[in-house]
């Protein structure tokens, strides 16, 4: 049921409940004393009637004793010969109009006298309904009865019944007139005082005593029915007037719920707590609108920056993989905004730097690809590592060769771009050394040896191929030259161009060994060999204003040594002066 | 009228030279004879019993020659000066004699009344009645 309904049903209940149980109250009290006061005057009118027929009974019974007084009676003794007490008798039948006869009985029984004229000379049988004795004038001998016989009908005709009021006699279970007694019918009773054995009951018809009641019963229905129907329709509007608001509020809400429109607002015309609850709703609508736009922006704001930092992070992820591919250096430089990944070019001086397994080929011929992969990728790993403690830019990986140079994208200078170069180079030597004794630790008898070349020119750096795919590489004599020297050089050595030469001298002990002459150059380039750990050491160097001169000491005496020196000084002197 | 006046005059003249009518009671009665005085008695209410014997006299009602005769007679009273009587006695708490209204009917109340006495004619007399006295 809905409020509406229930609302409607209580505001008719609030109504009428009152109403009905007054007015029920009311109408059954007062039906109770109209019953009471119609009762009463049915005793009244009960106890006249009866008075009536006491009265008449009365009358009769003073007729016959009155008669039974007289000399006629005496006649009783004659059988009355004269029918003098016959014609008396018939005289006052006649007179009081008595339905039902007088006898007149002698002492033995015989009937003597009686207005039923057959009945004289018969024997008497049965009580009569009055008798009286009689007794002869002269000595007061009872000389016999006289007796009536009487038919009710002699009460009855006082009763003026009719459809509403009726009188009834009731003598030994006999309802005289014999009719039936009407169920539903007001009734009271009672005695006649001289016939106390004869009943006398009164009714009434219960619809003809109230009918006065029930027509106004009847009108009070009416009214209630036509009342019920108004105070419902005012139920309904009062319902309707309350309920309005709170089913615009409950629409709106539901509105808002589907559309999901929340501009929408509720009209509030009225200062009421309805009035202040549409307020709140309104209030509360603003509120969840103003809260759903903040929570609106606060969600773009958080997809934006979720999407960024997915993005960063896919970003992350992906220059994560990247920078494997790519050199460390030209990674941070790409991503760190430095260098737009572009197509474009620039001529730098760079110290380039190759090297490669001598052999390879034949090296792993022997050995399970699964060995081989595996200490490929140790090498490799093992000289990137190295590489980029250097400061390296590793170019490329060409199968067991690796491109490697200094100056791009960052440089130290040339020369120091050379010396870090050479001195990676050297590392690289000792650490493949180191790796020799763990590979025959485990099982490889035919460790990788690699060599090294090195050269220092100009090349051309950058991003070559097309927009769709393009390749961070240097190009140029210079990196072919690199790649010659490498080819040149021994196994287990790094081999250097004279240019590198002129820039590490002061620092690593190298030696002269050929020269070789690179394609589209005409000169021959000399290289040399860097001597590593006890070799450098067998090597001393004297330098000396532009001079500088190795030499190794065990094959010299200090005799020796101090005549080279002052050899070295007198010709730098003789130079400089 | 006059010739019934007449008539009846004559009658009475008759009737006065013998005697017509007769006092009587049941044949059963102990009493025997009663004298005119003694009647007057009886049937004025003076006295009651004869003896032990309880009397009840009884008058034939209206004014039959027969009762008429009797009162003339044996009460020697007019009718006038017998309702003066009763009047006066009916203070007295005595109350006039029993009435029969036929002659058939006083033989018979003599028959059946114990002590009932009356006045018949004399040819109305038979078994059942015994005469007191003839007027």
């Amino acid at each position: 049921m809905s409020f509406k309904a229930k609302t409607i049903l209580l505001l008719i209940l609030l109504s009428l409940v009152p109403y009905v149980v007054t007015m029920t109250f009311l109408g059954n009290a007062y039906r109770n004393d109209v019953e009471n006061r119609l009762m009463e005057d049915m005793g009244h009118q009960l106890a006249i009637t009866i008075d009536r027929l006491d009265q008449s009974l009365q009358a009769l019974q003073n007729d016959i004793e009155f008669i039974a007084s007289l000399d006629i009676m005496n006649d009783v003794l004659t059988g009355d010969l004269d029918r003098r007490i016959v014609n008396l008798l018939l005289l006052k039948k006649d007179d009081l109009a008595l339905d039902g006869d007088f006898d007149v009985v002698d002492a033995s029984g015989l009937v003597v006298a009686s207005t039923a004229l057959d009945s004289i000379g018969s024997r008497i049988n049965g009580e009569p309904f009055m008798q009286v004795p009689l007794f002869s004038t002269f000595n007061d001998d009872n000389i016999g009865t006289l007796r009536v016989r009487y038919e009710m009908s002699n009460l009855t005709r006082y009763f003026a019944n009719d459809d509403n009021f009726r009188y009834a006699l009731l003598v030994n279970g006999e309802r005289y007139p014999a009719q039936m007694q009407s169920a539903d019918a007001l009734s009271v009773s009672g005695v006649i005082g001289l016939r106390p054995e004869i009943g006398i009951i009164f009714e009434q018809n219960r619809d003809f005593a109230f009918a006065v009641l029930d027509s106004f019963t009847r009108s009070f229905l009416i009214a209630l029915a036509i009342g019920t129907l108004i105070i419902s329709a005012i139920a309904f509007l009062a319902a309707s007037y309350i309920l309005r608001p709170i089913l615009l509020l409950s629409s709106t809400a539901r509105s808002i719920y589907k559309t999901h429109d929340y501009s929408q607002r509720v009209r509030v015309d009225r200062s009421d707590e309805i009035g202040n609850l549409a307020s709140a709703f309104n209030a509360m609508i603003q509120g969840m609108q103003d809260l759903i736009a903040r929570l609106k922006e606060e969600g773009e704001n958080r997809l934006k920056l979720a999407q960024e930092k997915n993005r960063a992070e896919m970003l992350q992820t992906l220059s994560n993989k990247l920078s494997k591919y790519l050199s460390p250096q030209i990674y941070e430089s790409i991503f760190s905004g430095e260098r737009d990944v572009k197509l474009g070019s620039s001529r730098k001086k760079l110290t380039i730097f190759f090297s490669d397994i001598v052999n390879f080929t034949g090296t792993t011929d022997q050995m399970e690809s699964e060995d081989l992969t595996a200490l490929l990728n140790q090498y490799l790993r093992e000289m990137t590592d190295i590489a980029l403690r250097y400061g390296a830019t590793v170019d490329k990986y060409i199968g067991d060769a690796i491109m490697i140079f200094f100056g791009d994208p960052h440089s130290r200078g040339v020369e120091e771009d050379a010396l870090l170069c050479v001195e990676m180079s050297l590392s690289m030597q000792r650490r493949v050394r180191e790796l020799h004794r763990e590979w025959r630790a485990a099982g490889y008898t035919k460790p990788f040896v690699i060599r090294v070349g090195i050269h220092t020119g100009y090349c051309t750096v950058g991003n070559f191929g097309t927009e769709s795919r393009m390749d961070y590489t240097i190009v140029g004599s210079a990196v072919n030259l690199a790649s010659r020297i490498e080819s040149t050089a021994e196994p287990g050595t790094v081999y250097i161009s004279e240019d590198t030469y002129l820039l590490v001298r002061e620092k690593f002990a190298s030696l002269p060994v050929s020269k070789v002459t690179p394609k589209g150059i005409s000169q021959p380039v000399q290289l040399y060999k860097v001597l590593m750990d006890e070799a450098a050491e067998r090597v001393q160097t004297l330098s000396q204003d532009g001079f500088q001169l190795q030499y190794q000491p065990e094959l010299l005496t200090a005799e020796s040594r101090e005549q080279l020196r002052l050899v070295l000084e007198k010709i730098t002197r003789e130079s400089s002066s | 009228m006059r010739i019934i006046l007449l008539l009846l005059s004559i009658a009475l003249v008759s009737v006065a030279e013998a005697a017509e009518y007769a006092v009587v009671v049941a044949r059963n009665s102990p009493i025997e004879a009663l004298d005119s005085e003694r009647l007057r008695d009886i049937f004025l209410r003076r006295r009651s019993f004869e003896g032990n014997i309880p009397l009840v006299p009884v008058n034939l009602l209206g004014e039959e020659a027969v009762r008429t005769q009797f009162e003339s007679q044996v009460l020697q009273m007019n009718r006038g000066q017998i309702n003066q009587y009763w009047v006066t006695s009916h203070f007295q708490g005595i109350k006039p004699p029993a009435t029969q209204a036929s002659l058939q009917s006083i033989k018979t109340f003599i028959e059946r009344v114990d002590g009932a006495i009356g006045y018949l004619p004399i040819s109305m007399v038979d078994d059942g009645l015994k005469v007191l006295h003839e007027f």
